[in-house]
């Protein structure tokens, strides 16, 4: 399947990289030669959460086409570089050091995979390169320790999520949880967050499993969480392995199924594809931020949706589009690295860093930004964002009804 | 006369006698060269192929180890977890050893060769010759002056995003492959300028990568199958492995030497001693009779039985000449001879004897004149023709040989004949003298003689033959005696794994040894025999009683007990003996043989270095067999066979996935018996090809009758012996009548023991490729109890593997068995095919399987083997796959 696949992804990314810049180009050459202004892309394009990394693509080049149509910033285009780090950190690093030599790079929006963002960190404070996460929830990614800190985040907080997906469990009237988690710096972050969470109602987690990278199955962990009397699975995991914990839990007698509560990774990739029947016969919600469906501003989604169905020509019904969250996030995103370039009147990264902790507002997709961000607070958004979602029958997310 | 004779039969005869040997010799010289190059290139070829065969298989069973590194969940997930990967990598790669290995270093890199961890310290790899091949997805091993490197990419999400690398370096490559002890030096080539000298063997020490060149060696040079880039070489000095071939060239050139001399000795002798004294009788009596002149003397010369000859005639004559011609008076003389002197005439009739005559052969003179000499002298050889030229031509020549001579009770004696013949003169008709001698004394000292022949070249022991005559001999005397005889029987234990590993070589010293070693144990009126391989016997007589047997038992079993040095290696083996005692009343050594035989099988079966007495108890378990034979010839026209059914169930989803065939023996008064007890009978009295069809038949009838009875088609699995794969038209067979009951051969699975491949591997291989063929599905049975060689694996069209259930049966208290079934499902994984685990009892079995990657399980945690119909009911009441099954919570450690 990766064989058939990688070629036609280069293909279209390759694509896509011309597009951009041609548009870039187009629209310069009718005021100065003016040099464009990079924005990166590092992010799983090609492997298991491939579909997440084209989903902050489309964000990227819908605001991209926005921001140049109107005469770009500081009357220079916007242009975007990708760079495919398939999920592994040592390819990240490797794209963090490359994108910062390009000439004209302002800042290099992130992927879906927390254990990368995590290691990718000290490639971005040493280049000093602005980092804009619209994915990697981890909360050290943002809480990271670094003085000036590079890294901002327009998308979910673990520490917040964590306590959200608890929250709505305990709604359900589920006291006894159990969590099955990714063996990574992600699952960590959610251990902490969801055992403090409970903590706070005088609660502890069942029991908590972990699995490792390409597990070819969970179904002993989920056993052993039944056994200890969970009444539900808070899952944190990435696409491919998420599918072998749905298939797993499947598998058990219609009786013994438990309910799964996932963090939002397992939307990153081609997750419904090929379990559509298990995911019918499991009780899955998972986190979201964003839907077409049910937006938290619908004349601006709107709009949105309308430009995306004009570029992408797969969008369908607004039911189906792809990772939703992650086009809005890296909208959202370049959209305030506009503003936050404007307010600097440079393409200096220190000055663009300062200028995006001081912006005062911005109405955005999401909500509106009042501030964006602060010195001390770099995640933009907050739980207010956080819905609880489920598949349609065909792959596309739609939130609870009641939420 | 005579003095012109002997160099005259010396100059015809010495020439032509040193030229034939002479030639013989050179024929010989060049016979043993050519068969000692010839053998040598074999031995070496031999030992070549061995070494290539057991490089491949440690190399190939490395990589396999790398290749389930590389897919070891915690090694992804390695490549992933930058932060917390230092808590559990460094300690898995410290604690992991690749089988085979002796150091070296294991490694994991990212996707551009930078090393994430390894057991050891090293730089990256970024610019390795084989990085990019190995980042693209190539599985790469090289060797060079640098050692072997072996890498295996770390696929994740279908894509190489690491490597396992193996490095190791021409000293640890030298020691891993150090496995087996050759007769020669033994090299791994990997190029012309890289040469690991493996093995030293008998010439020289220096060990490293110096080349050498091939002047002066006999070599022999063998491609690893696995890894075409190696080279095995073996090679031995010219002069080393010819030493042999110039020894026995030396000493055939002085046998032939010391034959020259003894023939000519031989020639000398034999003119000196027959021809030219004879003639003097002769001539002398000639004259006599011609010229009456009885003053003729012969000077007494010779010696034996011609100087009593001649004195005897001189005597003779001296009383003709007083006697005048007094014909009683010269009988007189001639019977004072100790020899028979017989004169026929040329018909052969008998015309004179003398008193010697008379008195060997019983006959009275009268008896014998008249008789032809040719009905009473038989002659044995022919007769070596002297001529004497210039000899009177009235006495022609005297041929000496020997011959048998009848007489009168009926028996023979050996004679050595020397006659001469006198022409006819005057009125005096031709006749012959006949001179014979009684020489059974000396065919005595012969016969001891050509005993000397019926030795064993090998060790010097009596051989068969020999040990049989004295088996006769000394049971003949314990009869005399009524002392008792005891037949020892001793058998070399792992003899033939000893030869298998160190060579043919090693087993003939071992052999040697152990005879001294026998020898040197028993006493020397007793005899030590080889009767072939590493079988040996000992005949021990005069002994008072059975008391005296225990002692020289055990005192063989510690004679051989000591470890002997074969060629600088250490080699332990130990005896079983079998002992047959035969009371003076019933001597018959084929029974003794018999029993000792059997003794010694019951020795084995109860251990090695055992003794056992032959004793009625074994008698009647012989004779139980063979009433169980007699039975089991039976038991198919009587229809006493029937199978067992027992389910193979899927390991996760529990599902139905086949079922194995059993044969049971329901015999009329013993009941059950068990398959271990009657298929070797089977196999040996010839009916198990038989029996195996009638498994096949019945297992394809009941699989058409359950699928005609609704069930799904459920595959159906038989055991197939060894025997049954020795017939060529095994194939064929079982394809007639998968056809005649229309089951398709997707459904018939064959199983077939590990230790059956192992000792059958071309068999094999031609019957898998063709059951293959034709579409059946063939599993290895008892996977792990044989030699598990990784290259037959892959040489043979294999479908499945069945995990043997000793393995099974301890993997949850033994973690070495578990260890050995992950092994075995990695192994299996690798190479694509299914595994099925025997003999599961407990639901913690189980679970440890299912987390190895088990895929198939069958055992009494599901269902025992049972009749086709509770089988069927089993199936029906199953409502969900896992109904019998309680998973308990497993001590499997989450992280």
């Amino acid at each position: 399947m990766s064989l058939l696949r990688a070629p036609l992804l280069s293909r279209r990314l390759v694509l896509a990289v011309c597009c951009a810049g041609l548009a870039g180009l187009g629209l310069a050459r009718g005021a100065t030669a003016a040099e464009p202004i990079v924005v990166g892309l590092d992010a799983d394009m090609s492997a298991g959460a491939a579909q997440g990394g084209e989903a902050i693509r489309r964000g990227i080049v819908l605001a991209i086409d926005e921001i140049n149509a109107a005469g770009g910033v500081l009357g220079r285009p916007l242009e975007l570089a990708i760079r495919d780090h398939r999920g592994n950190p040592a390819r990240g690093i490797d794209n963090i050091n490359e994108l910062a030599e390009l000439p004209g790079l302002v800042a290099v929006v992130g992927g879906i995979h927390t254990p990368v963002a995590i290691a990718e960190l000290e490639a971005i404070h040493r280049n000093r390169v602005i980092y804009l996460g619209p994915w990697a929830a981890g909360t050290p990614v943002t809480d990271n320790g670094y003085d000036p800190n590079y890294v901002f985040r327009v998308s979910v907080r673990d520490e917040l999520a964590g306590g959200f997906l608890v929250e709505k469990a305990l709604e359900r009237g589920f006291t006894r949880l159990g969590l099955l988690l990714w063996r990574t710096a992600w699952g960590r972050s959610n251990e902490q967050a969801m055992t403090d969470a409970l903590a706070v109602r005088g609660l502890e987690p069942v029991g908590v499993e972990w699995f490792n990278t390409a597990t070819p199955d969970v179904a002993e962990q989920i056993q052993r969480l039944a056994d200890r009397g969970a009444e539900a699975i808070m899952l944190v995991a990435n696409p491919v392995d998420g599918a072998v914990a749905i298939r797993d839990m499947a598998q058990r007698p219609p009786k013994e199924r438990l309910p799964v509560i996932s963090h939002w990774g397992i939307t990153g990739g081609d997750f419904h594809r090929g379990i559509a029947a298990e995911i019918a016969a499991v009780d899955l919600t998972f986190l979201q931020t964003f839907s077409f469906v049910e937006p938290p501003i619908p004349a601006r989604a709107e709009r949105l949706l309308h430009a995306y169905c004009a570029r992408f020509k797969d969008c369908g019904d607004a039911a189906n589009i792809i990772s939703p969250a992650g086009t809005a996030h890296a909208y959202e995103l370049i959209q305030l690295l506009k503003l936050a370039i404007e307010a600097a009147g440079s393409v200096d990264r220190e000055e663009v860093r300062a200028a995006l902790e001081s912006l005062e507002r911005y109405d955005g997709i999401m909500k509106n930004y009042r501030p964006p961000f602060t010195a001390a607070r770099r995640d933009a958004l907050d739980r207010t964002s956080f819905t609880l979602s489920r598949f349609t029958p065909e792959g596309g997310i739609v939130p609870v009804e009641g939420e | 006369m005579p003095s012109k004779l002997l160099p005259r039969v010396l100059w015809r005869v010495l020439p032509c006698t040193i030229a034939a040997l002479l030639g013989i010799w050179v024929f010989a010289s060049y016979v043993v060269t050519d068969t000692v190059s010839a053998e040598l290139e074999r031995a070496l070829s031999r030992e070549a192929e061995k070494a290539a065969e057991a490089t491949g298989t440690k190399l190939t069973s490395a990589i396999l180890a790398l290749e389930g590194l590389a897919q070891n969940d915690l090694i992804v997930n390695g490549l992933v977890d930058v932060e917390g990967r230092a808590n559990y990598l460094p300690t898995f790669f410290q604690s992991f050893h690749v089988p085979g290995t002796v150091g070296g270093r294991v490694a994991l890199t990212d996707y551009r060769g930078r090393v994430i961890a390894s057991n050891g310290k090293g730089g990256d790899y970024t610019d390795a010759p084989w990085l990019k091949r190995a980042l693209a997805g190539e599985r790469v091993t090289e060797f060079g002056s640098f050692g072997m490197v072996s890498v295996i990419p770390v696929i994740w999400q279908g894509h190489p995003e690491g490597l396992i690398v193996m490095e190791q370096d021409p000293i640890d490559l030298q020691q891993m492959l150090k496995v087996i002890s050759f007769a020669h030096a033994v090299e791994i080539w990997i190029n012309d300028s890289a040469r690991f000298h493996l093995f030293s063997g008998s010439s020289g020490t220096d060990h490293h990568t110096k080349p050498r060149d091939s002047a002066g060696w006999v070599t022999a040079e063998v491609k690893v199958p696995e890894f075409p880039n190696l080279r095995i070489v073996v090679k031995q000095r010219t002069e080393d492995a010819f030493a042999t071939s110039k020894r026995l060239d030396r000493l055939m050139l002085i046998a032939i030497v010391m034959s020259i001399l003894a023939i000519t000795g031989g020639i000398i002798a034999t003119a000196v001693f027959a021809t030219k004294p004879l003639n003097r009788f002769v001539e002398t009596l000639q004259k006599i009779s011609h010229a009456e002149n009885l003053g003729h003397r012969i000077a007494p010369f010779g010696s034996a039985e011609f100087h009593v000859l001649s004195s005897s005639l001189n005597h003779m004559l001296e009383n003709l000449e007083k006697t005048t011609t007094s014909r009683d008076y010269f009988n007189t003389v001639l019977n004072s001879l100790s020899e028979i002197l017989l004169i026929t005439d040329f018909s052969g009739r008998i015309g004179m004897a003398n008193r010697a005559a008379s008195e060997i052969t019983h006959w009275s003179i009268e008896e014998l004149v008249g008789l032809n000499i040719d009905t009473i002298l038989r002659v044995d050889s022919a007769p070596q023709y002297i001529s004497r030229p210039g000899a009177d031509k009235s006495v022609k020549a005297t041929p000496s040989y020997e011959g048998f001579l009848a007489v009168k009770d009926g028996k023979e004696i050996s004679v050595q004949v020397s006659s001469a013949r006198m022409a006819q003169r005057g009125d005096m008709p031709a006749r012959k003298i006949y001179v014979l001698s009684d020489i059974t004394e000396r065919k005595q000292a012969e016969q001891q003689l050509s005993d000397l022949a019926r030795l064993d070249t090998l060790t010097d022991l009596a051989n068969r033959s020999l040990f049989y005559q004295r088996l006769h001999e000394a049971l003949a005397q314990a009869q005399r005696t009524g002392r008792m005889v005891a037949l020892l029987l001793l058998d070399l234990d792992r003899f033939k794994e000893i030869n298998d590993t160190l060579g043919h070589p090693a087993g003939d010293a071992l052999l040697r040894e152990v005879a001294v070693r026998l020898c040197e144990t028993m006493r020397e009126t007793d005899t030590v025999a080889r009767l072939g391989g590493d079988e040996f016997a000992i005949i021990a007589t005069n002994l008072e009683s059975l008391d005296g047997i225990g002692p020289i038992a055990n005192k063989l079993i510690e004679a051989i007990a000591p470890p002997f040095h074969l060629d600088g290696q250490e080699v332990r083996s130990s005896t079983s003996i079998g002992v047959s005692v035969c009371p003076p009343e019933e001597a018959n050594p084929d029974v003794m043989l018999t029993h000792a035989d059997f003794a010694l099988y019951q020795a084995k079966a109860e251990g090695r270095g055992n003794w056992q007495f032959f004793d009625e108890d074994m008698n009647g378990q012989r004779k139980a067999r063979k009433a169980l034979e007699a039975d089991l010839e039976r038991a198919i026209a009587n229809d006493q066979f029937t199978l067992f059914y027992q389910p193979k169930v899927h390991a996760v989803t529990g599902e139905l996935t086949g079922v194995e065939a059993l044969i049971r023996w329901h015999h009329p008064e013993r009941g059950m018996v068990s398959p271990m007890e009657f298929i070797p009978i089977a196999e040996s009295v010839g009916r198990i090809v038989e029996l195996g069809e009638w498994v096949m038949r019945t297992a394809c009838a009941q699989h058409v009758a359950w699928r005609e009875a609704g069930l799904p088609a459920i595959p159906i699995s038989v055991n197939l012996s060894a025997v049954q794969f020795k017939n060529d038209g095994l194939a064929e067979t079982i394809h007639a009548i998968t056809s005649e009951f229309g089951v398709d051969p997707a459904y018939l699975e064959l199983e077939i023991t590990e230790s059956t491949i192992i000792h059958n591997l071309d068999a094999v291989a031609r019957q898998f490729e063709a059951l293959h063929a034709l579409g059946y599905k063939v599993l290895i049975d008892d996977f792990g109890t044989g030699y598990s060689s990784l290259a037959y694996l892959r040489r043979f069209p294999i479908d499945a593997l069945k995990i043997d259930r000793s393995f099974v049966a301890n993997m949850t208290e033994n973690p070495d068995d578990a260890s050995i079934t992950g092994a075995i499902v990695s192994l299996a994984r690798s190479l694509g095919i299914d595994v099925v685990a025997e003999g599961v009892e407990t639901p913690e079995q189980l679970a440890l399987l299912r987390r190895q990657g088990c895929t198939e399980v069958q055992g009494y945690l599901f269902k025992p083997p049972v009749p086709a119909d509770d089988f069927v009911e089993w199936l029906q009441a199953r409502s969900r796959p896992w109904d019998e099954l309680v998973i308990e919570e497993s001590d499997f450690a989450a992280s």
